[in-house]
């Protein structure tokens, strides 16, 4: 998967991209508006990371840009403007999706694989892991071809899990993935530890490894090795 | 009170004033005149008598000549002969009602005889007219006041059409539109020139306002920015092989802190977008939905703190406000009705056509409700950036919808009418 950074801010920029490079990601970084502009006219990319408050332009300009060069080029609008009428505006233009900063890694890395399926895949996107098989798009998931029946936090806890395999994940980046802005109405992230504890016995019933592993018990991790 | 009313009243108080002075004035000015008329006809007569005295004399004592009452009578020389003219009160006719008379007391000698000659006048006559004209002045007074009131009151209305239009394009004023205000000219100079200084006031405080979200905005967007890179690179050293359990807990430590920080940038930001006014546009919300939606999404949360929720639904209503709004109001409302909650508790609510009452047990007691504007005020100890009320409010005001709260038994209540 090749994914353009266009991000002026260069800590961040940095950032996100040693991240893609720890994933395996290819990847390029443009810091300006032209800079950009001039990547998307002479190559191809599977998704480009769009900031939006560029210093010589403003990002959403670049969506018309890159989607008419190719329509399969997913666009992801990470920015710090979080008003509800920008981000329509934003995928309005055609933007795919939207992250507002600051996101977790994960979560990009969530984003960015779900996205990518759905842009070549296009509603056929079974995923397959050992003697797991999940499809996004009707919510199924099965260990050696074998139906488990999931709640849906279940399933998307699976999902995030296998997106991010071998990543620690903290316990508050999966509540905000999970219940959004909703997280904060409890003062305590432990009732997560039973939605991780149910999917954990339905998979190892099931007859699956018990790949998710608890970090110090301030995250979780979905290991493969 | 009217600035047309105003200036009427005071125009009537003070023309009602001077014209009751005026009035006293010219009642004594008038009356004084006409005593002197009577005083100088009663001299009149005097000089006659004491030509023709003899003639008088064959008349009998009293007698009547020329509307005077004339009486002579013989005098010793020991009284003075000055000539005296006074008010007097005599009793004449049979009603026992006494008559205001001038009357003049004079000595006449005749034949080595001293006379005294009294001559009496009626002034009833005299007072008649003085209360006729001064009658006549009244009216007049009082016609030329309310001619002028009615006069003024159309004159005053038509004139001040222009001012009224200012008023009403103020108060259409919207802070956050990008348009200045439009105010018609005016053929009067100073309305001119008032809504050339409005135009200029506004002008300002549009672009000041201006700024001012702009900044918001670009500190808003700083902020987000280095608290991303903070947030990035601990998530990826939390990544690797040879972390200890205890520098693990510090990541996540940090990880919490900032994303409380990102949180806070992100209420603090909600709060200056509603108090901009920047959701004009409404809409026909059905808040029953947003409710149900919302709890929807709270299950795992009430399930964690054990809280039931009661829904008293008895109106399908629809109300008119921004749809945004509408979604932030009730998350920020059950967010507050849970968070400040009590494990095991409940959370009651009941939809009627116009109103919404959100009821929650809790441990703290009663907030203090002019606490409730103020930011980060908060209630307990929890986690809490105390922005939620604050937003409640700010959207209470902004939509037009009466926000009070209730403490009784450890149950705290939130009611909002909608108008």
């Amino acid at each position: 998967m090749k994914v353009l950074v266009v991000e002026d801010e260069e800590l961040l920029r940095k950032s996100i991209q040693d991240f893609l490079q720890h994933e395996g990601y290819i990847h390029e970084a443009a810091a300006s508006f032209s800079c950009a502009h001039e990547k998307i006219e002479l190559y191809n990319y599977d998704i480009v990371l769009l900031d939006l408050g560029l210093p010589d332009g403003d990002g959403v300009n670049l969506i018309e840009v890159i989607k008419t060069r190719s329509e399969n080029t997913g666009v992801i609008i990470i920015s710090a403007r979080n008003a509800i009428d920008d981000r329509v505006k934003g995928l309005e233009k055609g933007a795919d999706d939207y992250l507002t900063k600051p996101f977790h890694l994960s979560e990009l890395n969530a984003r960015l694989k779900s996205l990518f399926r759905r842009l070549n895949f296009k509603g056929n996107s079974t995923y397959t892991f050992n003697e797991l098989t999940i499809n996004p798009d009707d919510m199924k998931a099965c260990v050696n071809n074998k139906d488990l029946s999931l709640t849906k936090k279940e399933f998307d806890l699976l999902v995030y899990f296998l997106a991010n395999k071998n990543r620690v994940i903290t316990k508050i980046t999966l509540g905000e993935h999970l219940w959004g802005d909703y997280i904060d109405t409890v003062d305590s992230l432990d009732f997560i530890y039973t939605h991780i504890k149910n999917l954990r016995k339905k998979l190892v019933n099931a007859g699956s490894v018990d790949y998710i592993k608890n970090v110090y018990g301030v995250g979780y991790k979905f290991n493969d090795e | 009170m009217k600035l047309i009313s105003k200036i009427n009243y005071n125009f009537i108080s003070i023309a009602i004033s001077i014209f009751f002075v005026g009035g006293i004035v010219f009642y004594i000015m008038l009356r004084s005149l006409m005593l002197d008329q009577t005083d100088n006809q009663l001299i009149e007569s005097k000089n006659l008598i004491e030509i023709k005295f003899e003639q008088f004399l064959q008349q009998p004592n009293r007698y009547i000549w020329k509307d005077g009452l004339i009486s002579i009578s013989l005098k010793d020389k020991t009284e003075d002969n000055s000539t005296i003219i006074s008010d007097t009160l005599i009793n004449i006719s049979e009603n026992n009602i006494a008559s205001a008379y001038r009357k003049i007391e004079f000595q006449h000698k005749h034949n080595n005889q001293l006379y005294r000659i009294k001559i009496l006048k009626e002034l009833s006559f005299t007072d008649n007219l003085t209360l006729n004209i001064i009658l006549l002045v009244g009216g007049l007074a009082i016609f030329f006041t309310m001619s002028f009131f009615i006069v003024f009151r159309i004159v005053a209305n038509t004139s001040l059409l222009d001012f009224y239009e200012t008023i009403k394009a103020l108060k259409e004023f919207k802070i956050a539109e990008p348009e200045n205000i439009k105010i018609n000219h005016s053929d009067v100079d100073e309305f001119e020139y008032l809504n050339e200084v409005i135009t200029l006031i506004t002008s300002k405080i549009q672009q000041d306002y201006k700024s001012l979200k702009e900044f918001t905005e670009n500190a808003s967007h700083e902020i987000q920015t280095p608290l991303a890179i903070i947030q990035n690179k601990v998530e990826q050293l939390i990544q690797g092989e040879e972390i200890s359990e205890e520098q693990m807990k510090s990541f996540s430590e940090i990880l919490d802190a900032t994303s409380r920080l990102s949180k806070l940038n992100r209420g603090l930001n909600q709060l200056v977008k509603i108090e901009g006014g920047q959701y004009i546009h409404t809409e026909k919300i059905d808040i029953q939905n947003i409710i149900c939606k919302n709890i929807d999404h709270l299950g795992d949360m009430l399930l964690a703190k054990d809280i039931t929720v009661i829904k008293n639904f008895h109106s399908h209503n629809k109300v008119s406000i921004n749809p945004n709004l509408a979604e932030l109001l009730i998350f920020n409302l059950l967010k507050n009705a849970l968070m400040h909650n009590v494990k095991g508790g409940k959370i009651i609510i009941s939809i009627t056509d116009n109103e919404i009452t959100i009821t929650n047990s809790g441990k703290d007691e009663a907030l203090n409700i002019n606490l409730l504007s103020e930011r980060f005020s908060k209630g307990d100890e929890s986690k809490s950036l105390g922005l939620g009320l604050s937003i409640v409010q700010k959207i209470c005001r902004y939509s037009n919808i009466d926000l009070s709260y209730h403490y009784l038994h450890h149950m705290h209540t939130i009611k909002l009418v909608f108008k």
